[in-house]
């Protein structure tokens, strides 16, 4: 691995296994929603760049380029699933989430597993966006950058899916 | 220039890119929550949601993940890749199998040769004192197969028999092609090669029919 170690890159490969794995593998978890596809998909996205890392010029962060072999590797693996399909909103809506499970000793903890939960349901293009703002704190502008998108479309699908986020939640809320 | 006031509809659109601090002019927005009770209980709702998102723990790899990734580069390309696939493990398990089996089969003790065992073989044609035509004039002997470093002899009256003998696995048929009428002794030797040990096993039978002298 040492030999994969460019002068011009401030990190060696392993030292960015080290650093992004846990995004990564989060990143992939919310997008296939199985946590052995998703382990597989991370090292499978990780052969990748290291395969390409000899070519990585570090023109942007490794942060970037990684996030960007992810989520083309995951696309094209829930593709090929059959399991990225385009979902109305109003389909959306008219599903009935299941309850919370609201029980007298509610934690913290199961609170935001249902909200992960809920995050998982998402269709894909708001899901992108909502673990890219919230969880990676990446910004408009580099979203965009990275889905190839607008900035303007990165914000309402955005908004769209708190929206969603919001109704489904409604619950939640109504019992905290 | 004074923008239209918003309905509820409009501001609740906007809530959560207001509360993510993302909307370009919150103005008409925070004018309308002066006067709708109803949307700022959604703003605080979904800054419930915005909060709980924002410090949401991730989740973690798998432990060894890390070795696993650090493992596969080290190999060949592809390799991990190719372990994981369904088939791969098919393969693998069938040259198992095979390969276990070749192992029994090549690991299987062998017939041991017993030294121990006794020089033994028997006359199975013909008995003794049979009167035979000469045309089945044949012997047919069998000795003991796991002794293959045993000489065997097969022997017509006073001489070593200059006919046919067909041997296979301890079998030994043997046929004259021409034979006199009259009286013959047929027998076999068995030698062991290693301790010298002889044994013989005789026949005594009448030819008919054959070459009168």
């Amino acid at each position: 691995l040492d030999e994969v170690k460019d002068p011009k890159k401030e990190e060696s490969f392993e030292e960015v296994i080290e650093r992004y794995l846990p995004r990564i593998f989060n990143l992939v978890y919310y997008r296939v929603e199985d946590y052995e596809e998703a382990r597989d998909l991370t090292q499978d996205i990780f052969l990748k760049a290291f395969k390409a890392y000899p070519s990585f010029k570090g023109n942007s962060s490794p942060y970037t380029w990684l996030y960007r072999i992810a989520l083309n590797h995951t696309t094209n693996y829930l593709k090929k699933r059959g399991r990225m399909k385009n979902v109305s909103l109003d389909e959306i809506f008219e599903k009935n989430p299941e309850s919370f499970g609201y029980t007298e000793d509610f934690k913290s903890e199961l609170r935001e597993e249902h909200i992960r939960e809920k995050v998982m349901q998402l269709p894909h293009i708001y899901r992108d966006v909502i673990v890219l703002f919230y969880f990676e704190s990446m910004s408009i502008d580099e979203i965009s950058r990275l889905l190839n998108v607008p900035q303007g479309t990165v914000k309402s699908r955005l908004s769209r899916g708190r929206e969603v986020l919001s109704r489904w939640l409604k619950e939640l809320w109504e019992k905290i | 220039m004074n923008k239209k006031p918003l309905n509820c509809e409009e501001a609740e659109r906007l809530i959560p890119l207001y509360v993510a601090g993302l909307l370009d002019d919150p103005a008409p927005l925070e004018a309308h929550l002066k006067t709708c009770r109803a949307c700022r209980e959604k703003v605080e709702r979904e800054r419930f949601i915005e909060d709980t998102l924002r410090t949401l723990k991730p989740y973690q790899p798998p432990p060894g993940l890390k070795e696993d990734i650090l493992k596969a580069v080290k190999r060949p390309h592809g390799f991990s890749r190719l372990v994981r696939q369904p088939l791969f493990w098919t393969f693998i398990g069938t040259a198992t199998v095979i390969l276990i089996l070749a192992a029994l089969f090549l690991a299987k003790p062998k017939p041991k040769l017993l030294e121990a065992a006794p020089l033994t073989g028997e006359v199975l044609f013909p008995t003794q004192d049979a009167v035979i035509l000469a045309k089945d004039f044949k012997l047919v002997f069998v000795y003991a197969p796991e002794r293959p470093d045993i000489d065997v002899s097969v022997y017509l009256d006073d001489g070593e028999i200059t006919g046919t003998v067909k041997s296979v696995d301890g079998l030994i048929v043997y046929q004259s092609p021409k034979i006199d009428e009259g009286y013959h002794k047929i027998w076999v030797r068995l030698k062991d090669r290693k301790t010298g040990e002889e044994k013989e096993f005789q026949r005594l039978v009448y030819v008919i029919g054959g070459e009168k002298k």
